[in-house]
Order: C-alpha cells, then sequence, then structure tokens
C-alpha cells in the first residue's frame, strides 16, 4: 500500500494547494479569468457565466454573442451555486476534475504503452518514473493551477481527451470513442485524434485479443461509436437550446471561423489582424489544414508508437490551434513525463526550457505595457506569443527527434550510442 | 700671456708689428700732447709737432686696417675649408656604419642557414640499421648517397604499402554491399514472416501450432529479431535463413577486421568514417507514405479551399447594352407635351380646323424637336385605352367673350388650365390658312413652354456634350436661340438647386440670440404651409422634416456685426455679409440626419436691441442659401419680444420657405400656376435622372472594363437588369408622354444604378495589384511549401533513378 500512500499524499496536496491559494488569495481566480493566456474566448469562464445567467433567464444562451462554448455546459454549472458569491464549489469541481486528470495519467503511466507497444518496445524502457511521479508534474505543474483557478473550460477538453488515452492503453475502447466524443463535441480540434487513438485502440485490442479483428472492420466500427457519440451529444444540445442552427453557428462556427481576435498566446490573432480581409477565407483554410496536415503523416512515420503520436498533436495543437492557451500547454506538459526514456537523447531542452520560461515572464509583463501602460504595442505580446511557440514547437521536434532516433537505434542495434547527425 | 705667445701664425706677425708701432706713435702723440711736458716752447711748435705726428698715427691706422681685412678673409677661407673636410668625414663614417649592418645581416643569414632543419632529416624513414641490414651495398657510399638510397626505398615501399590499402578498401566495399544485400534478404525475410503471422495465423493459434510437431514451424518475429541484433542463431529448421545470418554474422566480423588493418609506421590516413547504415525499403516507404500524406492533405484540401476563396465572382454585365445608354444611343429623351383643347361653343369642323392651324403655327414656332406640343381636342380620346393615355400638360379652353378686340389668356392658379377668351368674330373661317387667333394661342403656348424648354436642353446638351449623338438636331442648338438672360437665369438657377435625392430632410431651426421666443407652433405651421407643398412633391421625392429651436445663439465672432442705418431706423446686414450670417461651428446644423441631403430653413429671430434686422439697400428679410437652405429674419411686429410664436405668426416666414423649397428643389420660376410648375418640374426631373442613370450605367460598365480583378457580386448584375429594364421603360413612357410614370421608373433606374455602382465589396480590391498577392501568399507559404516541394522532388528523383536501373537490369 505504499505507492497508495504516495498517490494519496500527492492528490491531497494538490487539492490543498489550490484551496490554500483561493483562501490566502480570494481575488486570484478573477485575476486569472481575465488573463488572456488563461481564457480565451472558446474557454473563458466569464463568457460562461454570461451564458449561465441567460440560461436560467430562459434567454438562448448565443443571442448575446459573448458566449461561444459547448450548451451541456450549462446545465451542469446552473447545478453549482452562483460563482461570484460562492467561488468555492466551483474551484472544489475545478479541483476535482485536475484530479480526475491527474488519475487518467497514471493509468495511462502504469499502462507502460508509453514505452512500449505491440511491436515496438523503447531502448531505455528502464529509464522512466512511475505513475504518481507524473501525476505529481501534472498537479502540482504552475500552468495547471493557473488554468485550475482560471477556470477555463479547457479542463473539460483535457479530461476527454485523457479519458480516451487511459481507456485505450487499457482495452476499454468503446469508452474511448465515448470520451474522444466528449472532448470533439466541446472544442472540435480532438477530433483530429481518431486516427491515432484508433490505431493505438487496435494495437491494444491485437496485443490482447485471440483473434485479430479487420483494420478496416475496426477503423469503421470505431468510427461509427466516434460520429455517434458527437451525434449524441449535439442531440441533447438541440434538446436544451432549441435553434440547432444558432448554436451551431455560435460554438463550432466560431471556432473554425476565428471571428474574434482577443489576444492569446497563439498566432492566429495577430496574423488574422493583419490579413486583408480578401484573403481571410483562405488563410483560414491554410491555418486549419496545416493543423490537420500533421495528423497523417505523424501516424504514418511513427505507427508504431501511437500514444507517442497523440502526445505530440497535443503539443502541436497547443502550438497552432486557433485559440491556444496554457492549458493546452499543461495538457502537452502533462504527457511529456511519461517518455522520460527520450530525455537523454533530446538536445535542445535547455534552449527550449528558458524559451518557454522567458515567455511566461515576458508575457503577462509585456501585456501590461500593451494595454495598460500604453507605452508598448501590439507587436510586443505578439512578440512573446512567437518566443512561446518557438519553445514550444524546440520542445515538439526535440521529443520528436528523441523518439525517431530511440526506433533508429530499436531498429539498427550495431549503433548504439554512436553520435548521429540530422541532414 | 703676451699676446706674442698666442698669436703664432706668420700671416698675423705684421699685423702685431703694425700694432706695436701704432702703439708707440700713439704714445708719441700723447706725448706732445701733454702739457705738462714742456719739450716745447710755445704752443705753436706743440701744434706743429702734434699734426706731424697725427698724421703719422693716420698712416699707421690705415695700413693696420687693411691687415685686419686680410685676416678676416682669410679666417673665412679656413673656416669654409673646415666645414668641406668634415663633410668629407661624415660620409665615409655612414658608409663605415652601413657595412657594419651589412655584415651583420650576413652573419645571421649565414647563422640561419647553418641552423636550417630540412624535412629530409625527420623524415620517418627506416632507422639507419635496419636500411643497411637490408641493403648492405650500401654501407660503403657516402651519407648524401645513402639518404638518396633510403628516400627513394622508402617511396617503393610505401606505394606498395597504398596498393595494399586500396586493395583491402575495396575488399571491405565489397564485403559491406554483400552485407547490406544480406540484411535486405534478412529484412524481407521479416517481412514475409510478418505477412504470415498476420494472414494465416494470429498469435494464439501460432503457437497452439508451434507445438504441434509435423509442421515446420517459422521463428516468430520477435525471435527473429533477437537473431539479428545478437548474432545468436536460434533453432530453426530453415537452412537457408540459417546460413543467411551465418553469413551476416561473418560479414560483420571480416569488416571489422578490414577496419584494424595494421596502419604500418606511417600515418598514411585516417580511416573513412563508417557509413550509416543503409535505410530499410520499408523505412523508404514509410518516407513515401509521410509525404504523401501531406501532400494528399494539399491536393485534396488545400487546392479545393484556394480555389474556393480566392476566386473572384464577376457576373456578366451586359456591357455593351450599358455603354449604349451612356452613348444615349437607346434613347433619345423626347418630350411630347399634350395639350387638349376645349371648345364648348365651337362646331366640331371649325374647332378642327383652328386646331390644325395653330398645331402648324406651332410647329413652325418650335426650334426644338425633343420638346414639342401636341394639341388635341378634348373629346377626341374615346378610342384611346385608359392606360394608354398620356399626361395632359395643359388645358387649354376656348371661351367667347363678346366686347374683345384681342383675343386674352389667364393662367388658372389652381389647376393647370389656360382660359382664352376671345370675341366669335374672330373664329377663322374654314379657308384662312393662317387665323391670328391661331398664332395667339401658338405664341402664348409657345411662351408658357420657353422656360422648360430651355431648362430641358441645357440639361440634355450637358449631358451629351462629350458623347456625339445620333440626335438630329444637337439640344445646343436649341440653347442658342434661347435668349441670354434667360439662359443666365437658368443656369443660376440649376446651380443654387440640390442636387436630385430620393429623400430630401426639411429641418427647421428657430434661433435667437436670447432666450424668447423659446416655443413656436412649428407642427402647426408645417401642417398648415409645407405640407401640402410636400404632397405635391411626393412623386418627385420623399421627405421627413426635423425641427430645432436654439436659444443663446450668437453670430460668429468672425462675422460683421450689424449696423445701424438711420435712414430706415433699422440694422441692416450687407449683402456681401450674408454668407457669415450663419455661425457654423456652433449652430447645431447636423450636415446630414439620414441618408440624403438636409435642407436647412432657419428663422432668426434678432434681439430686441437690434430690432428691426434686415439686408441693407433692398431691406429684404429672406435670402437662399445655394445648395443648403434659406434663411428668414422675423422681426418682431412691435418691438416687443415674444415668448411664444404663433401660427400666425409663421405665416410669413412659412410661405418664404415654401417659396425657397420650390427653388431649392428646381422648379422653374415661370409661369405662377403651380401644378403647372410641378409638372414642368417632373419633366426635368425625368429627363435628369434618365440621363444620370444612364452615365451612372456607362461608368459602371467601364470600370468593370478597366478593372478585371475586381469582383461583381450577383447583386450587382441585379442592379444593373433592374436598372436597365427601369430605363427603358422609363424612356418608353416618356416617347409617350406619360410623365409621372416615367418618372417612377426613373427614380427606381437611379436608387438601382447608384446602389450598383457604390457596391461596397467592389470598392475594397479595386486597388490591390498582383504583387501585393505575393507578398500576402509569400511570408506564410513560403516556410510551409520549401520543405514539402524539396521532399516530393526528391522522391520523384529517386523515384526516376530506380525505374532506370530497373530497365538497365
Amino acid at each position: 500500500m505504499g505507492v497508495d500512500r504516495r498517490k494519496v499524499a500527492v492528490f491531497g496536496g494538490a487539492l490543498a494547494l489550490r484551496l490554500l491559494l483561493l483562501v490566502l488569495f480570494p481575488s486570484l481566480p478573477d485575476l486569472l479569468t481575465g488573463r488572456v493566456e488563461v481564457s480565451t474566448p472558446v474557454t473563458s469562464f466569464k463568457r460562461l457565466q454570461e451564458g449561465l445567467f441567460l440560461y436560467t433567464r430562459n434567454v438562448s444562451p448565443y443571442d448575446g454573442g459573448v458566449f461561444h462554448q459547448a450548451p451541456l455546459l450549462l446545465p451542469i454549472f446552473s447545478l453549482l451555486p452562483s460563482s461570484p458569491g460562492f467561488p468555492f464549489p466551483t474551484v472544489v469541481l475545478y479541483s476535482l476534475i485536475d484530479l480526475i486528470n491527474a488519475n487518467a495519467l497514471i493509468t495511462i503511466a502504469e499502462s507502460g504503452w508509453a514505452v512500449s507497444g505491440r511491436s515496438y518496445s523503447a531502448i531505455r524502457k528502464h529509464i522512466r518514473w512511475d505513475g504518481v511521479t507524473i501525476a505529481a508534474w501534472f498537479l502540482f505543474n504552475p500552468f495547471t493551477i493557473a488554468t485550475c483557478l482560471g477556470r477555463s473550460t479547457a479542463v473539460f477538453t483535457s479530461t476527454g481527451i485523457l479519458y480516451a488515452l487511459a481507456s485505450a492503453v487499457t482495452g476499454k475502447t468503446f469508452n474511448s470513442m465515448l470520451a474522444l466524443g466528449f472532448a470533439s463535441y466541446l472544442s472540435i480540434y480532438p477530433a483530429l485524434l481518431y486516427i491515432p487513438l484508433m490505431l493505438l485502440c487496435y494495437d491494444q485490442r491485437a496485443q490482447t485479443a485471440k483473434t485479430c479483428p479487420s483494420t478496416t472492420v475496426f477503423a469503421l466500427q470505431h468510427l461509427a461509436i466516434f460520429v455517434l457519440s458527437i451525434a449524441g451529444l449535439l442531440g441533447i444540445s438541440a434538446l436544451l437550446i432549441g435553434d440547432f442552427q444558432a448554436f451551431v453557428s455560435a460554438t463550432y462556427g466560431f471556432q473554425l471561423l476565428v471571428p474574434d481576435l482577443t489576444p492569446n498566446v497563439g498566432l492566429w490573432w495577430y496574423f488574422f489582424i493583419e490579413i486583408f480581409d480578401s484573403f481571410r477565407e483562405f488563410f483560414l483554410g491554410v491555418f486549419w489544414l496545416h493543423l490537420a496536415s500533421y495528423m497523417g503523416g505523424l501516424s504514418i512515420r511513427l505507427r508504431r508508437q501511437p500514444l507517442f503520436v497523440l502526445s505530440s498533436l497535443l503539443g502541436i495543437f497547443a502550438v497552432f490551434k486557433p485559440y491556444p492557451s496554457i492549458s493546452d500547454a499543461s495538457l502537452y506538459f502533462a504527457l511529456l513525463p511519461l517518455y522520460r526514456h527520450l530525455f537523454p537523447l533530446m538536445r535542445y531542452t535547455f534552449f527550449a526550457v528558458s524559451a518557454l520560461l522567458y515567455a511566461t515572464l515576458l508575457g503577462p509583463a509585456f501585456y501590461h505595457l500593451w494595454i495598460y501602460a500604453g507605452s508598448g504595442n501590439a507587436n510586443f505580446f505578439y512578440a512573446i506569443t512567437l518566443v512561446w511557440s518557438l519553445g514550444l514547437s524546440i520542445l515538439l521536434a526535440d521529443t520528436i527527434f528523441a523518439a525517431l532516433r530511440d526506433e533508429w537505434e530499436y531498429d539498427n542495434p550495431e549503433v548504439r550510442g554512436k553520435d548521429v547527425k540530422q541532414v | 700671456m703676451a699676446i706674442r705667445d698666442i698669436v703664432v701664425n706668420p700671416s698675423l706677425l705684421p699685423v702685431l708689428n703694425l700694432s706695436a708701432e701704432t702703439r708707440e706713435q700713439c704714445m708719441q702723440l700723447l706725448a706732445v700732447l701733454d702739457p705738462s711736458a714742456d719739450s716745447y716752447s710755445d704752443s705753436e711748435e706743440r701744434a706743429l709737432a702734434a699734426s706731424k705726428e697725427q698724421k703719422q698715427l693716420f698712416a699707421l691706422l690705415a695700413r693696420l686696417r687693411g691687415l685686419n681685412r686680410d685676416a678676416i678673409l682669410r679666417v673665412r677661407d679656413t673656416k669654409q675649408a673646415t666645414a668641406e673636410a668634415r663633410q668629407e668625414i661624415d660620409r665615409l663614417h655612414l658608409q663605415l656604419q652601413n657595412l657594419y649592418y651589412e655584415q651583420r645581416h650576413l652573419t645571421g643569414e649565414i647563422a640561419a642557414c647553418e641552423s636550417y632543419d630540412h624535412k629530409y632529416l625527420a623524415l620517418p624513414l627506416i632507422p639507419l640499421e635496419e636500411f643497411l641490414a637490408l641493403h648492405p651495398e650500401h654501407r660503403e657510399s657516402d651519407e648524401h648517397d645513402l639518404m638518396i638510397a633510403r628516400i627513394n626505398h622508402e617511396h617503393a615501399e610505401r606505394e606498395k604499402l597504398e596498393q595494399a590499402r586500396q586493395e583491402l578498401l575495396k575488399r571491405k566495399q565489397a564485403l559491406i554491399a554483400e552485407n547490406n544485400k544480406r540484411k535486405e534478404d534478412l529484412a524481407s525475410l521479416d517481412q514475409d514472416l510478418e505477412r504470415f503471422i498476420d494472414v494465416s495465423l494470429c498469435p494464439g493459434e501460432f503457437r497452439a501450432m508451434l507445438l504441434t510437431p509435423g509442421r515446420p514451424p517459422s521463428p516468430s518475429r520477435r525471435s527473429s529479431k533477437r537473431s539479428i541484433s545478437g548474432g545468436i542463431i536460434v533453432t530453426s529448421p530453415s537452412s537457408k535463413h540459417v546460413l543467411v545470418m551465418i553469413a551476416k554474422n561473418e560479414d560483420l566480423s571480416s569488416s571489422q577486421t578490414v577496419d584494424t588493418h595494421p596502419d604500418y609506421t606511417m600515418n598514411v590516413s585516417t580511416p573513412s568514417p563508417r557509413p550509416p547504415p543503409p535505410e530499410k525499403p520499408e523505412a523508404i516507404r514509410t518516407r513515401f507514405k509521410v509525404i504523401a500524406a501531406f501532400w494528399a492533405v494539399i491536393v485534396f484540401l488545400g487546392f479545393p479551399i484556394w480555389w474556393k476563396t480566392t476566386s473572384i465572382y464577376r457576373a456578366s454585365l451586359p456591357i455593351p447594352e450599358m455603354i449604349d445608354w451612356a452613348d444615349g444611343k437607346t434613347c433619345r429623351p423626347v418630350f411630347p407635351l399634350e395639350i387638349r383643347v376645349e371648345t364648348p361653343h365651337l362646331p366640331d369642323a371649325e374647332a378642327q380646323h383652328l386646331l390644325r392651324t395653330t398645331q402648324h403655327t406651332l410647329d413652325d414656332l418650335n426650334e426644338f424637336s425633343a420638346h414639342h406640343l401636341r394639341l388635341k381636342l378634348s373629346n377626341d380620346n374615346a378610342d384611346e385605352q385608359l392606360d394608354e393615355l398620356a399626361d395632359t400638360a395643359l388645358t387649354v379652353r376656348l371661351l367667347p367673350q363678346d366686347d374683345l378686340i384681342n383675343p386674352k389668356s389667364e393662367l388658372q392658379h389652381d389647376t393647370t388650365r389656360l382660359d382664352v377668351f376671345y370675341s366669335p368674330s374672330q373664329i377663322p373661317p374654314l379657308s384662312s390658312s393662317n387665323p391670328p387667333l391661331s398664332a395667339y394661342i401658338a405664341g402664348e403656348l409657345q411662351q408658357l413652354f420657353t422656360e422648360e424648354k430651355a431648362i430641358i436642353a441645357q440639361i440634355l446638351s450637358n449631358s451629351h456634350a462629350a458623347s456625339a449623338t445620333a440626335n438630329s438636331q444637337p439640344p445646343s442648338a436649341m440653347l442658342s436661340s434661347v435668349s441670354p438672360q434667360l439662359a443666365e437665369s437658368i443656369a443660376k438657377r440649376l446651380r443654387r438647386s440640390m442636387k436630385y435625392a430620393d429623400t430630401y430632410h426639411l429641418a427647421f431651426s428657430l434661433f435667437t440670440p436670447g432666450t424668447e421666443p423659446s416655443s413656436w407652433d412649428i407642427q402647426a405651421a408645417v401642417h398648415d404651409y409645407i405640407t401640402p407643398l410636400l404632397q405635391a412633391f411626393s412623386p418627385i421625392s420623399n421627405f421627413t422634416v426635423d425641427t430645432q429651436v436654439q436659444l443663446y445663439a450668437t453670430f460668429a465672432p468672425t462675422a460683421p456685426a450689424p449696423e445701424y442705418d438711420e435712414g430706415h431706423a433699422a440694422w441692416t446686414l450687407k449683402p456681401e455679409d450674408l454668407s457669415a450670417f450663419i455661425n457654423a461651428a456652433e449652430w447645431p446644423l447636423s450636415p446630414s440626419i439620414g441618408p440624403g441631403p438636409t435642407i436647412n430653413f432657419i428663422l432668426y429671430v434678432p434681439d430686441a436691441a437690434q430690432s428691426p434686422l434686415v439686408v441693407k439697400d433692398s431691406l429684404a428679410t429672406s435670402w437662399v442659401v445655394p445648395q443648403w437652405g434659406g434663411v428668414v429674419l422675423l422681426n418682431p411686429s412691435n418691438g416687443t419680444q415674444l415668448r411664444h410664436l404663433s401660427r400666425d405668426s409663421l405665416q410669413a416666414p412659412f410661405l418664404t420657405f415654401s417659396h425657397q423649397l420650390l427653388t431649392l428643389l428646381g422648379a422653374p420660376s415661370t409661369p405662377a400656376a403651380l401644378p403647372f410648375r410641378l409638372q414642368t418640374l417632373t419633366r426635368i426631373r425625368a429627363a435628369s435622372l434618365l440621363l444620370s442613370a444612364s452615365s451612372t450605367m456607362g461608368s459602371l460598365a467601364r470600370l468593370t472594363e478597366s478593372l478585371p480583378s475586381i469582383p461583381i457580386p450577383a447583386t450587382v448584375a441585379a442592379s444593373v437588369a433592374t436598372t436597365l429594364s427601369h430605363l427603358t421603360s422609363a424612356c418608353e413612357h416618356l416617347r409617350r408622354g406619360r410623365f409621372q410614370a416615367a418618372l417612377a421608373d426613373a427614380r427606381i433606374a437611379e436608387t438601382e444604378a447608384e446602389r450598383s455602382f457604390f457596391e461596397k465589396s467592389m470598392v475594397g480590391q479595386m486597388y490591390f495589384p498582383d504583387e501585393h498577392k505575393v507578398a500576402v501568399y509569400l511570408p506564410l507559404l513560403g516556410p510551409i511549401g520549401v520543405p514539402l516541394i524539396v521532399g516530393l522532388l526528391k522522391e520523384v528523383k529517386k523515384a526516376i533513378a530506380l525505374r532506370k536501373a530497373r530497365k538497365a537490369n
């Protein structure tokens, strides 16, 4: 029971830390909610409250043009006491969701899929952290804590994704597809994870099951589950809201067409402020295709490590999706410790980490200079978001390089330990 | 020391002697002159002796001076000689120094040469003893020859070694190639096995099969891998595979021995770095798939999106038709005015005759073919259908009156009717060709329509000035016949009147410099004096009415203050200062209330101290501000300020306003009858709108032709179609003399034409040249595109190479 005691300690500590922060700094949640790094137009808690207000008064929550989140969140939150008066229950809910996420992470870590798969097994698989350590990395990550206190609804998407992964590695493929459907329903982009997740499920099934199902049949079956789960959620939403057209255009239309160019840590807003209007549609297409195009390539190249493909795609989304926030980065950082065995192979860790720290510290400062002090301009903040994205991209490229290197050494045992040069 | 010891030079001795002599002579002279010694008896003797001594002294001094000069010259000569000698010595000294340096340098060179370290001394040769042991015949030869022999020997030796190395390298390459081939075999074997496992067996079954004796169990995938990496041979009955594996292991070890071949003693060369293991075919296939995946996204999603989002939609427009309209080729506006003649007291035949003769006279008088009058008897229209009826421009009623000598005419003020009175005797007989009554009627009619004709001619000539029309009679010809005064007044009025708009906003404002009056009966006043006029105008334009009251409205500080005129007992404004009367900076006169122009009417009630306020000289209290509005000064009648302006007190100003409104809307000034003027205005507006819409069509056509990159939305095409159809019908209505209908059509046409021309989405891309597109595409698509294109090119190259290789085999 020693391990369990550690787990309890970590979970209890994380919960206590969150509540302590709330007690010590009662204004902290509202401050974080207002930060552009934490809250984006599609995940902001403030906007959720606006939608909630309209919803509880029997007005369509999308009428105000402020609320752009999935309608199923509304009945859940309408059960909670109103957040301005009683911040405690909301924070407790978000903390519990963090713990749920951490639990899913532990499941993923302990399945060992990060280090070995159906037809592949990492060479340095002995270098790894156990599940509780990984959960601790996630729970005590300042980005996670900020997201939790900022009450961004992105954590629900994270929960969906993490549970999809956890179910996939434990063989519950049906649950996995349901969870991914839930995540995709909340914010569209997780749908791009379908193919690698399906491959992961297939590998898991093929490793354990007595009979190998046909790939095509398997893919179609799971696609059907996935689509049906989304359709079911949409159906419930339509029942809730009534005006299906308005709800879809306010949520998915908003996420796809990016009409709100509030600054965030991503790359889209500045670009679409500057672009000529006649090219706006074209570049929307380009940006979305850019985001989607990694899926195929990575899935093919790293066919033997589907879980790694999923993690890398989440990292890519954290950089290139339309409304990224630090919660996306925290999800990627949560999965990164699973690949402890790749760390010795990485080359630019110092550079990436310092770029991220630099952006983390200077980002709020530059935002303040621009918006409040008026002594800077938008380029200040945009430059910092570029540095942030650069740091993340370097980290991503480095881990992918390390994974490829590991695979190569596995294929070519005679070159182990030799220096290589990337060409 | 005596001077004689110092001066030893013989050439100076005479000088010394001479100076001694001179001294003695001086002594003698002194002795002679000495008064104490009485060697001479008297002074004369003494003077004589003295002069004699003196002369001798002078002679001696002269000689001494000569000698002195000689001495100086000689000294100079000596100095020169000395300087020359010194120069010579310096030169020689320098030479000596140079020689010293040369010597030292040479010594250094010699030392360097002696200590020079020649390569051959340090050649990595085999030791002398070994060499001598190998070649004893050189034992006797001197050192030089020995060295040459040694070097030659070394050279030969090294060539031999190099050859050996090359051979070994070749062997190594062959072995590596062999190795690779074996590896590929192995890999394909691996794949075969995998396929075998995947396709025919499932792991569970496989395990069962392994246990089954008799069948040939294949090594599992994992175990085969292990055998490769470790070089361990698993028990496998497939002897071929075993052989391959053994060979592979041998190859590996042999290639290593090649590498570690002794390098002899010299630095032959560093061994080349080990080439990376070759790519497996499956890796190549994977890479191909990855690149294909990216390109699939680009080709199947990217290009359609690019095509869809950046293609410019250009609805097709009837360009030639539009240009024809602008050039006036499609429609020649004509104004056939129908005039009804009522002859209640004449028999038909006579009435017909009168009509015919009057028409003849009219036709003779008319010079402007586009605008002509057609007379018609009022009971003549029974056969025409009701909807085909032309508007009646004027009704002429012939009324007999007995006591008239000359015919008399009177225009009714509230209808469009002209009453002509004549004495029955003036009825023309059927035979007369040019009766005076017809001439009189024709003249009256012509008179009535003169101004309208002139205005229309001006409008037509303005629009057709640029384009050569097919009009047989250019309208300008008509203009020339109009009297210059009339033409001037028409031009002035056209300048004053507002540009046509579909909707006008009327703003009535009450301004006063003090606090009173603070209210007015504006609603009643507008209702009584303005609304009827607006109703009459409703076929031409729409109107909205706004009112406001502004207290403490002072003049602009720059405006000249009114002056008091004793003669008229009034405050006066100079006519030239009227333009500064309106304080545009402070008076809230919004330029636009909604879409469409605003016409401002200002009622200004001057302060009691400055009342009455009039315009100097003319003593007028109102004026029109061209294309802007009108101003009326309302001076309180009894000199006291009114708190409230009643409906009655507003009557005069509002009648003035209504008159100003007519002027501003461009109604002709003559004749006096309002309905008649409105009809005239209808015709004028119809003509000008028709022309303006046509020219807008032409501009749009030219714009779309000159800018091929601007988008043309479907709405524009629809607007153009509407415009053209309404223009056609307006033209048709004009031709048939139905001016109200023509105006209605022309209004729609004008609105649609303006909408199509000022379509927002067209203007946006008007100034977007193609070079800008490169700047838009490159910064983002360049970095993304380069790796993709390079990857594609590499794959294509490889595919071509592979095909060639296959052909060669």
